[in-house]
């Protein structure tokens, strides 16, 4: 009773649209991580069209007549010290703080996933000089290390990345190279060695797509300690430079007005906890959207 | 009603412990999963009583629910009574429970290490008990302790007293787990699968052990396993559990004998045992279900070789077709 | 004689590091100068206790553990001695098939993937449609519906997904597997299924097995030739009757008489030596016969004098000072 070819390439695409659908089911019933889907939908509507709901002058420019004045109709999250649209600024700031949240954890996941896995696979000597040299890097306060960085390449935006991730790496490759030394220690790693399989075959095909669930909860809850250190070199000129409106600079400005206009501190800090509540979400809805253990 | 045909040949005095029409179920967010559907049997003063099936047949969960032991939101107690010494231990508050466990009824698990705290001497944790349910003093604690060590034959009680449970061997750690279970000189002890994780020289010892000591205190042992020499070895009795209902239940020779049941038929007939002269295994078809899609009827239907349209509709109802020996088929059911 | 595979005086040690820079200050002896050999299509049961270092022997021949010393001929060949284009090739005879069906499947493939994965890297297919078929040809053999071909592991049974790996095991056309604890996992009726999968396998392709397991009611129904180990040594070895019927070693003696049986003929032939105390660790093993500490029968020459591994008549091998 064999099939011919026509319907079993049929059923095969059949089961793949399932999985794939059934993929998509679990992720839309899990309600925190479509709200969170949604609010960050919002953010990022709001990083691409910023221009249309605020111009970028609004939030630069500085109007003295209206320094620190509370919410109003004018002003809907009110102005600061420099009497610049707290609104606008937030609007324009979404673009910096994402794209530095975002892409330096991205950065980061990359790199220590890739040295990681090779540690946790290869163990021997490269593990052992990697793991020192992750101890080496992570004695050092993280904030000071970044400010050598960036004092060494200069500030700007790319560097400021490249400075946050270098901070980062060695935290990565260790949570991944643990989760790499037990999935390689599972009997379906022998059996794909015995199978004839490369050792970059059996890292690609069996050990990363095994690894992903932690690395996903890893990342997604690094985000926002990412937005927060690039606050801080923001904050003493090492990263985003003034007048750029970023949310981690707003907030290090807000503290001095910290008693008097809390709305100051409110708003780019709810922005920042907001996203990377949001980005939580998503990433446990994703990890267990994408575990096929959990699908009937 | 089940419960008579079980008990017409025993004297009322005899039974230690009676479980009727038992069910237990799991609630999961998408279904109610019913492991146990209405199990009857009875435990005599200083028998063993052998539970023997395979995973998932409620084997385990039928016997921790005597003293309730799996308790949580998801699990239903949906009917029945277990009467130890008369008193039925299902309504019993969690109080009056503790009294009862550890006490007059005590379990042995499958895996020692895990059921002896990391952090505790032996010593230590063999004393608790005796702290919890006697009134005894620290020396006739200790005295007590060791005594029961020798029983069990582990050499130098006294220096395994202060050991912890990481510098002992498996074999070592579930004779230590048999000594705390005898300790406060129970009357029923529950020993779920003692030896599975044992090697067969190891298992000698332990199953050994605990005849000796049944032999000296008059205990009952209520012994659950998969591995039909063991139970054949130890039971005095045997029920045969499948899906969730006990399919036979008769002693020990006529079960191995005389089975009826076409599962404890299969059963037997698929183990290899001795010289053997054919060539295949005779075996029973299919796999065993699992609680999500339990068939329905008699749970054995889908692997039955004289399965028939009552099977499928109905479980049957246990009939007694000898003294002590009881079946749940529809082959014997009366018409 | 026309061997498959021979091992001779295969020895694997463990080492245990410690110590500031990593000194190796102690060596487990999981296998300890093991010989044996397999003729085509027959079938060698390694029985043993846990800790008596079969698995190690199992995978040791395998590859997936590197010997300390001895050697291993496959087919005439020595594995450790060839080149590496011509040891993949032999690698690609020899399979295993692991005792824990739960962890020797990749819970994140589907069984299609699982199976074509050794037919892809060894490229024993050209086409798809030819690798389609054989994996088809495959599930069915091993008693598998193959419009299963694309589910995940874990919506199987443990019997279903102990076929799924012998499938995988026959997907590079083995001629030798090694069955570690295979059907141990399993529930006592789909052990039977799976065993007779596996004679049938063997029956139809001629496969040659290596039989590792303690349950030695199972070895003794599969297996054409018995080893029994203790503490990495082979303390006995010959056909399968030589060992049930008259076990010469204290040791298999009192192994098979701790085996509990239910037939009341069985029961009634057995006569149970319960043995004292436990298997000594394997950081420090007795100088003269490892067994001694356990025997009935240990005098000073067994605890200070190592047993010669010597032939009792027809093959069948004992490694004991005294003669029963």
């Amino acid at each position: 009773m064999k099939d011919t070819n026509k319907e079993r390439l049929a059923r095969k695409r059949r089961r793949r649209r399932e999985h794939a659908r059934e993929t998509f089911r679990l992720f839309r019933k899990n309600k925190a991580a479509m709200f969170g889907c949604a609010v960050l939908l919002i953010f990022i509507l709001a990083a691409i069209f910023a221009d249309v709901i605020v111009p970028y002058e609004e939030a630069i420019s500085q109007n003295s007549s209206v320094r620190l004045s509370g919410p109003s109709a004018e002003h809907i999250f009110g102005t600061d010290k420099y009497g610049r649209d707290v609104f606008a600024r937030i609007i324009h700031g979404s673009r910096r703080s994402l794209s530095l949240g975002v892409g330096t954890t991205l950065l980061s996941v990359c790199i220590g996933g890739l040295i990681g896995a090779c540690c946790g696979f290869y163990g021997g000597k490269f593990d052992t000089v990697v793991m020192r040299i992750c101890d080496i890097i992570m004695c050092i306060p993280a904030l000071l290390f970044a400010l050598a960085v960036v004092a060494a390449l200069g500030a700007s935006m790319l560097n400021l990345i490249l400075a946050i991730t270098i901070i980062s790496v060695p935290s990565y490759i260790r949570i991944i190279r643990s989760v790499i030394i037990s999935i390689v220690e599972q009997d379906y790693i022998y059996a794909a060695r015995l199978c004839g399989s490369s050792n970059r075959s059996i890292i690609f095909h069996h050990v990363l797509p095994n690894a992903m669930g932690p690395i996903i909860v890893q990342a997604s809850m690094n985000v926002a300690s990412m937005m927060l250190t690039a606050a801080g070199l923001s904050f003493i000129g090492m990263g985003v430079q003034q007048p750029a409106p970023e949310w981690g600079a707003m907030l290090n400005e807000a503290r001095d007005f910290m008693t008097n206009q809390p709305y100051l501190l409110l708003f780019p800090g709810a922005a920042i906890s907001l996203s990377a509540l949001c980005l939580n979400l998503v990433g446990d809805g994703l990890r267990d959207a994408l575990d096929p253990r959990l699908k009937a | 009603m089940k419960n008579d045909i079980i008990s017409t040949a025993e004297n009322d005095n005899d039974v230690l412990l009676r479980v009727s029409d038992l069910r237990v179920s799991f609630k999961t967010d998408r279904a109610v999963l019913h492991a146990v559907e209405g199990v009857s049997f009875n435990v005599l003063h200083g028998e063993t009583l052998g539970i023997v099936g395979e995973s998932g047949c409620g084997k385990s969960i039928s016997c921790m629910s005597i003293l309730k032991l799996i308790q949580g939101e998801n699990v239903l107690y949906e009917g029945g009574t277990i009467e130890f010494e008369g008193v039925n231990t299902l309504t019993m508050s969690d109080k009056q429970l503790q009294k009862i466990r550890g006490k007059d009824i005590s379990v042995i698990f499958q895996e020692p290490m895990t059921a002896l705290n990391p952090l505790y001497t032996i010593g230590d944790q063999m004393s608790e008990a005796l702290k919890l349910h006697s009134k005894l003093g620290k020396k006739e604690i200790r005295d007590r302790c060791i005594e029961m060590l020798e029983k069990v034959r582990i050499p130098n009680p006294r220096e395994i007293m202060l050991r912890y449970p990481f510098n002992l061997s498996g074999g070592m750690r579930q004779r230590v787990m048999i000594a705390m279970a005898l300790l406060t000189n129970p009357k029923l002890v529950i020993a779920d699968e003692p030896t599975t994780a044992l090697d067969v020289t190891i298992q000698a010892q332990v199953l050994d052990v605990m005849q000796s000591l049944q032999r000296e205190y008059g205990c009952s042992y209520i012994f659950i396993t998969h591995d039909l020499g063991v139970i054949s070895e130890m039971a005095d009795r045997v029920a045969v559990m499948y899906g969730g209902h006990i399919c036979e239940c008769a002693d020990t020779d006529t079960l191995f004998e005389n089975p009826l049941h076409p599962y404890t038929r299969g059963l037997i007939a698929s183990r290899p045992q001795g010289r053997m002269t054919q060539s295949r295994l005779a075996v029973i078809p299919g796999n065993v279900p699992s609680l999500a899609n339990k068939p329905s009827g008699c749970p054995f239907h889908t692997r039955c070789p004289d399965a028939r349209d009552c099977c499928r509709e109905r479980f049957p109802e246990t009939v007694a077709v000898d003294e002590g020996h009881t079946v749940a088929c529809w082959n014997y059911a009366k018409k | 004689m026309n061997k498959l595979l021979e091992v001779k005086n295969l020895k694997k040690y463990f080492p245990i590091k410690g110590g500031f820079a990593g000194k190796t200050i102690a060596e487990v002896k999981a296998v300890d100068g093991v010989s044996f050999s397999i003729e085509h299509g027959k079938v060698l049961g390694l029985v043993g206790e846990s800790g008596c270092g079969k698995s190690t022997v199992g995978r040791v021949i395998l590859g997936l553990n590197p010997k300390t010393d001895g050697t291993v001929l496959f087919d005439g060949e020595d594995l450790y001695a060839v080149s590496k284009e011509r040891l993949r090739e032999l690698r690609r005879r020899m399979q295993m098939v692991f005792q824990d069906p739960f962890s020797s499947l990749d819970p994140r493939m589907t069984v299609f993937d699982i199976i074509s994965e050794g037919i892809k890297a060894y490229g024993l297919c050209g086409s798809q449609d030819e690798l389609e078929n054989r994996v088809e040809d495959l599930m069915t053999r091993c008693g598998l519906f193959p419009d299963q071909a694309y589910r995940y592991a874990h919506q199987f049974s443990g019997g279903q997904r102990q076929r799924i790996c012998i499938a995988r095991a026959l997907a590079t056309n083995p001629d030798f597997i090694v069955l570690d604890e295979a059907v141990s996992a399993l529930d006592v009726s789909i052990q039977a299924q799976i065993i007779n999968l596996l004679k049938d396998l063997q029956d139809s392709i001629g496969l040659t097995y290596l039989f590792i397991s303690h349950d030695l009611n199972i070895v003794q129904f599969i297996s054409d030739e018995v080893a029994v180990m203790y503490l990495g040594e082979i303390v006995e070895y010959g056909t399968k009757q030589q060992i049930f019927d008259h076990p010469m070693h204290p040791y298999s003696v009192a192994l098979l008489s701790a085996v509990p049986a239910f037939t009341k003929e069985e029961k009634a032939k057995k006569q149970r030596i319960i043995l004292e105390g436990d298997l000594p660790s394997p950081y420090d093993l007795p100088e003269g016969c490892r067994f001694a500490g356990r025997c009935p029968y240990s005098d000073e020459t067994c605890s200070a004098v190592k047993p010669e591994w010597t032939d009792r008549g027809d093959g069948h091998f004992c490694r004991c000072h005294k003669k029963f």
